[in-house]
């Protein structure tokens, strides 16, 4: 679906995308993670066509950016971090202008804006002025405007930034909407919560500069980093910590007594994770909760990246 | 009308215009001036018996309609038109709009016809006056139709320029500026040149139809001079129009074929074939020569504006013309006047030979020496300006320092190239290649002028390069 190969960008003395190379197979959710300032928004316009790469190539279901962007821009749809609109039309109105422009036909039209704004949850709004909008709606009318030719590929690009937490809400909901639909996303923030129960494979990049990339399971696995768990018991927290100590791949144990839960630094997978459980219901440990802390993509994030910008 | 409507470009934008009170308020202002113009001109005129016995009140009246709608033209096309692209970029919607699949011709016609149908829609406004100019007598609807085809023609090319500016320029304001200075230049020069062709100074818009340039002789055919006049316009407008659409295509995709320009080329060949063609009045084939050089300037400046948006490593912008770079222009505007020279040569064999009493020493003055002497002059001009260019914006890092110095020198030229005509000094042709044609120039005074240019060039390369040198640390 989407390859990039060795993809650079610099501008005079700065690289700003440094020989990156990434392969996103259809369906496939990829979240872009990196510091302000590491390229993220260059390596999307690259890809966007909207930025012509100094070197290397990107391919869009097997269509060069460089060679053919008017190709891959029919098949592609982007969603800039910051953009605008034209205030002076109504919501059908803004539509049904970037409809013509993507060469859909004029019959079709009425019935794909429908489809748009029932997916975007702004038929209410179809007649009202594009300025009455909210910056939340204003959002989602521009992510319905990049779908509306039905693209292979989305890039979005922070698509949440500026959002007040109910509006992010809505659009983490509206993305969950359109991977259930099988589309390849591309989509990029710094909020790392945003898109850790979200994306199928993140990619982190500092620098200019891809570091990690792949699933959170094989990054931790690639970086040697351990996951974060939280376990709840009801009593015995010492046998809990001996057992856990006994354990290879437990690095460290804290222990929190007052709320009976301890924190264990795992460096397994899943599966040693399920067994680990199991080892403790075994020898009589009444675990009431066992969570895999939430922040794990932020710790990966902090470890991984040494706070470079390109 | 269906392939307007099918340019989303242009629904969009007539549709936004048309529901701001600005667009009615203009429409309002555009009839009251007009109205007032006549108005007053009717009042101070109804008594003079000489238009009244001649039949003449209607045709004074529709000449002051005409000036005063044609200076109107020139005040309002580039104020709407000028906001096109920059606006875009300031409401950061220029983005959405290029990564669509609108080719770059079909966003600057977008734009540019959205411009002019407005403008189209100001011009019926005036037709009520019209029809009472035509009331009263005096005005024939060849010269109704005339010059409204010179205006119309003309709000297309300032439109054209307006929305070349609008590209290049970072902000509408920068882009409104220019656009106001390119119509003055335009203007200016056909105001200057009017005076010997027929059909420059038909193509000026404030000129209602008057009889005694009405007609210009094709091979040998007199044909209305307003109809030569929105050819040129059209040949200026298409070459405007190539080049935005060469740039459009530069910010969005960072690659310029030469194509535009080697098609320019061709239209510079038509542009001197109309020239030639029109060999009314006491034109000589000097202006020829300015026209382009005149062209050329303008191009230049379009061309050279600067090429922020390619990121082109630095050695190849400071060398490589050829390699998609718009600093290639110096190359390509040297095409320009090499095309008026080769026309002009065969001309002055063919026609004015034939013609002038003194055409033994006119084909003296303007032998092939002297125009290969010309043409190393401009090369030499060219190269410089280019280089200063380039340096300026990169000591200043302002893209418009680089674009005045440009200016600048090519305004060096062309100022001296109007009033150019007496002055025998030899070093007159330093900033005047033209001058070059004089016999009484000789080879010191091509060598002066090549020397001090290449002098330029080669000063402004050496402190590029110096400028470019690494900083050491610390």
């Amino acid at each position: 679906m989407l390859d990039l190969v060795n993809l650079t960008k610099t501008y005079r003395d700065l690289t700003a995308v440094d020989s990156l190379s990434l392969h996103l197979e259809p369906g496939e959710i990829f979240g872009f993670i990196g510091p302000n300032g590491a390229g993220k928004t260059t390596t999307i316009k690259m890809i966007a066509t909207l930025v012509r790469p100094t070197d290397g190539e990107a391919r869009v279901n097997d269509i060069s950016v460089v060679a053919h962007p008017e190709q891959v821009r029919a098949i592609i749809g982007y969603m800039p971090d910051y953009f605008g609109v034209y205030d002076d039309v109504r919501v059908w109105e803004y539509l049904d202008f970037f409809a013509s422009a993507y060469r859909i036909p004029r019959a079709d039209r009425p019935r794909l804006i429908a489809d748009v704004l029932e997916l975007t949850d702004l038929n209410v709004k179809r007649n009202a002025f594009v300025e009455e909008l909210s910056r939340g709606m204003k959002q989602r009318l521009c992510l319905a405007k990049t779908l509306l030719h039905d693209p292979v590929l989305l890039l979005l690009d922070e698509p949440a930034s500026g959002l007040d937490p109910r509006a992010r809400i809505e659009m983490r909901e509206l993305l969950r909407q359109l991977r259930r639909m099988g589309k390849t996303i591309f989509i990029s923030s710094h909020i790392l919560t945003e898109l850790a129960d979200f994306c199928t494979t993140i990619g982190i990049i500092e620098a200019g500069r891809l570091i990690a990339s792949g699933s959170v399971e094989e990054i931790i696995k690639q970086t040697g980093l351990t996951r974060t768990l939280e376990i709840r018991a009801t009593q015995g927290l010492e046998l809990v910590e001996t057992i856990l100590r006994d354990n290879p791949l437990v690095h460290d144990v804290v222990l929190d007594s007052e709320s009976d839960r301890c924190q264990v630094s795992f460096a397994g997978e899943l599966d040693d994770v399920a067994d680990l459980l199991k080892c403790l219901l075994d020898r009589g440990v009444r675990v009431v909760q066992a969570v895999e802390s939430a922040s794990d993509l932020e710790d990966i994030f902090l470890r991984v990246t040494r706070g470079q910008v390109a | 009308m269906g392939w307007l409507m099918d340019n989303p470009i242009i629904v969009r934008e007539l549709r936004g215009r048309m529901r701001t009170n600005r667009a009615a308020w203009l429409l309002f202002g555009y009839a009251v001036v007009l109205a007032i113009t006549v108005g007053a001109t009717y009042v101070s005129s109804r008594h003079d018996m000489q238009l009244l016995y001649n039949g003449e009140l209607g045709a004074t009246l529709f000449g002051t309609l005409a000036m005063a709608q044609g200076w109107l033209l020139c005040l309002i096309v580039p104020g709407l038109a000028s906001g096109a692209f920059s606006g875009e970029r300031e409401g950061q919607t220029l983005d959405a709009l290029f990564v669509s699949p609108l080719g770059a011709r079909a966003l600057v016609r977008g734009k540019l016809l959205a411009a002019t149908l407005f403008v189209l829609l100001l011009m019926t406004i005036s037709l009520p006056l019209v029809a009472f100019c035509f009331l009263l007598g005096g005005v024939g609807a060849h010269q109704l139709v005339g010059t409204f085809a010179v205006q119309a023609a003309s709000a297309l090319l300032f439109a054209a320029f307006a929305v070349g500016w609008s590209l290049t320029c970072n902000s509408t304001t920068q882009a409104t500026v220019m656009s106001y200075l390119t119509v003055g230049g335009w203007m200016s020069f056909l105001g200057s040149a009017g005076f010997q062709s027929h059909t420059v100074w038909a193509a000026l818009p404030i000129n209602g139809w008057r009889e005694e340039y009405a007609w210009c002789q094709v091979a040998g055919h007199s044909v209305p001079a307003w109809l030569t006049a929105v050819l040129l316009i059209g040949v200026a407008t298409t070459c405007v129009l190539d080049l935005t659409v060469a740039r459009a295509r530069l910010v969005r995709d960072g690659v310029v074929s030469m194509r535009p320009r080697l098609w320019l080329a061709g239209v510079a060949v038509a542009l001197a074939a109309c020239c030639a063609a029109d060999n009314s009045g006491s034109h000589h084939w000097q202006d020829l020569c300015r026209v382009m050089l005149f062209l050329g300037a303008l191009l230049a400046a379009v061309l050279t504006v600067g090429a922020g948006d390619v990121d082109l490593p630095r050695p190849v912008r400071w060398w490589q013309f050829w390699r998609h770079d718009p600093a290639s222009a110096p190359l390509f505007v040297a095409l320009l006047p090499l095309v008026a020279l080769l026309a002009r040569h065969h001309a002055v064999v063919t026609t004015l030979l034939a013609q002038r009493p003194d055409s033994a020493s006119y084909h003296c003055a303007y032998s092939w020496p002297l125009v290969a002497n010309c043409l190393m002059v401009m090369a030499a001009v060219l190269l410089a300006a280019g280089l200063v260019g380039r340096l300026m914006d990169h000591v200043v890092h302002r893209r418009w320092a680089g674009t005045f110095a440009n200016l600048a020198l090519l305004f060096s030229i062309g100022i001296p190239l109007m009033d150019a005509g007496d002055s025998t000094h030899k070093l007159a042709c330093v900033v005047s290649p033209e001058m070059c044609f004089r016999g009484d120039m000789g080879a010191s005074g091509v060598l002066v002028a090549v020397i001090f240019w290449l002098g330029v060039a080669a000063l402004a390369a050496w402190l590029g390069r110096r400028a470019l040198r690494p900083q050491p640390a610390g």
